[in-house]
């Protein structure tokens, strides 16, 4: 139930547009520094309180970044990576760390998320108006 | 239940709830455009399963380090081709075999592949993103292999872009395959010339887990006969191999979080159980899927 329900955020969360995807290129790319991206574009346009998830393949002996970026109205957002199990390997616990580098044991699949933190205060009328461009780039070492 | 699946019934029930009090013509058009999210959510959410060209050709490259330019896809004249779908198709394969060429710093190769991207992305409406100026930035650093990596990495990133914001996600999804599949091509190969090479049994086994994202994927959409019958059908085929190839994982007390050498290791160990007949069986699959797109497809 707690997995549907977190599929139901995941797809009311889904709003993908073409301002986010050059959000992320002008925005993110220096975030993965010396890490070549694998040209996989997550950007989205999210609300404070949103989550959007995404699972992607990571191969044994690569090393890897993951990196994220958001407009500065969302504040910090957090971001996590677990297994296919929702084992807990990374959180950033919404501080101002923006990236992690690791390998994995073995060739796996593991689920990033990142959410947005609610707001305190409530100043715009609509959730609409407190939109913004998120994005998660993937790296890896040459 | 697997994600997307999950995904599709949450959406259906959603078509179901929104369409309740709009008039026939109101939920067809609500419900095509439902679709057509479920579809975009459906591509994001297992696009990012499958591995991009470039990583793919890295990995194999650590494991098996003989370049062998018998294995590229034969030269074809792309003028003769008409149809999108055979050429976004096309345009995956000679990817992968740019990437390979290129990491192996074959500059005659590179050269060659580089303008046959132009010249089929070019028949794609992608000129914006691949161009003369793509191919000077390459030919300007034939030498320097880490930035033309970044070049055709970007490059890459920018056609997803491109055919997404055009709403060609089905192109998008034949490039992916594409290139997948000639990276299973060339991994088999190199595997028929170095069976011994443990690594790279690992490699091709362990694309189980992407061939099926990668039929989710493509099952979001509608081909033409030629591509359904000379390309996805043989691809599907790839899973009745597949799937004597057991993935188990290990239960053990080791942490699930380590530091070895200064690097963070995570996930989990699996063990991977298959034989060298599996190995040769894809080998053949491979060849033969390649086979149908020359002889049927060109």
């Amino acid at each position: 139930m707690k997995y549907l329900f977190g599929l139901a955020i995941l797809v009311f969360s889904f709003n993908i547009n073409a301002q986010c995807r050059s959000f992320n290129k002008e925005n993110c790319k220096d975030l993965l520094g010396k890490y070549v991206p694998t040209g996989e574009n997550n950007s989205v346009k999210l609300s404070p309180g949103d989550r959007y998830q995404f699972i992607s393949t990571f191969y044994e002996g690569q090393s890897y970044r993951i990196a994220t970026c958001a407009d500065t109205s969302l504040g910090n957002i957090q971001f996590t990576i677990r297994n296919s199990k929702r084992h807990l390997y990374y959180d950033n616990n919404g501080n101002d760390i923006r990236s992690f580098d690791f390998k994995v044991a073995a060739t796996q699949q593991l689920i990033v998320s990142v959410i947005i933190p609610e707001k305190l205060i409530q100043i715009s009328s609509s959730k609409k108006d407190d939109e913004g461009c998120v994005s998660a780039l993937i790296g890896f070492k040459l | 239940m697997r994600i997307e699946k999950k995904l599709a019934l949450i959406f259906m029930f959603l078509n179901a709830l929104s369409c309740n009090q709009s008039s026939q013509n109101n939920t067809l058009i609500e419900k095509s455009h439902k679709n057509s999210l479920q579809n975009k959510n459906k591509m994001e959410t297992i696009y990012y399963s499958i591995p991009s060209p470039m990583e793919t050709t890295i990995i194999l490259k650590n494991s098996y380090s003989r370049f062998s330019n018998q294995l590229l896809f034969p030269e074809f004249s792309i003028n003769k081709v008409y149809e999108n779908q055979i050429i976004a198709l096309l345009l995956g394969i000679i990817s992968t075999d740019l990437n390979y060429a290129m990491l192996f710093e074959r500059k005659f190769e590179t050269n060659r592949l580089i303008n046959q991207v132009i010249e089929i992305a070019q028949l794609l409406h992608l000129d914006a993103v691949v161009n003369s100026n793509t191919k000077e930035r390459v030919e300007s650093n034939l030498n320097n292999k880490d930035s033309m990596q970044i070049i055709i990495g970007n490059t890459f990133w920018e056609i997803e872009n491109k055919l997404k914001s055009d709403e060609k996600e089905h192109l998008s999804a034949l490039i992916v395959a594409g290139g997948w599949l000639e990276g299973l091509y060339l991994a088999t190969n190199m595997h028929e010339l170095d069976p011994e090479n443990k690594p790279l049994q690992n490699i091709i086994a362990e694309q189980k887990i992407v061939h099926e994202n990668l039929l989710s994927l493509i099952a979001d959409f509608t081909y033409i006969d030629v591509i359904e019958d000379n390309f996805i059908n043989p691809l599907e085929n790839l899973k009745f191999v597949f799937k004597n190839i057991l993935r188990t994982e290990i239960v053990e007390n080791r942490p699930l979080i380590a530091e070895n050498n200064d690097e963070i290791v995570i996930g989990n160990y699996f063990n991977l159980k298959f034989e060298q007949k599996d190995l040769n069986e894809i080998f053949i699959l491979a060849s033969d899927i390649r086979k149908k797109i020359l002889n049927q497809l060109l």
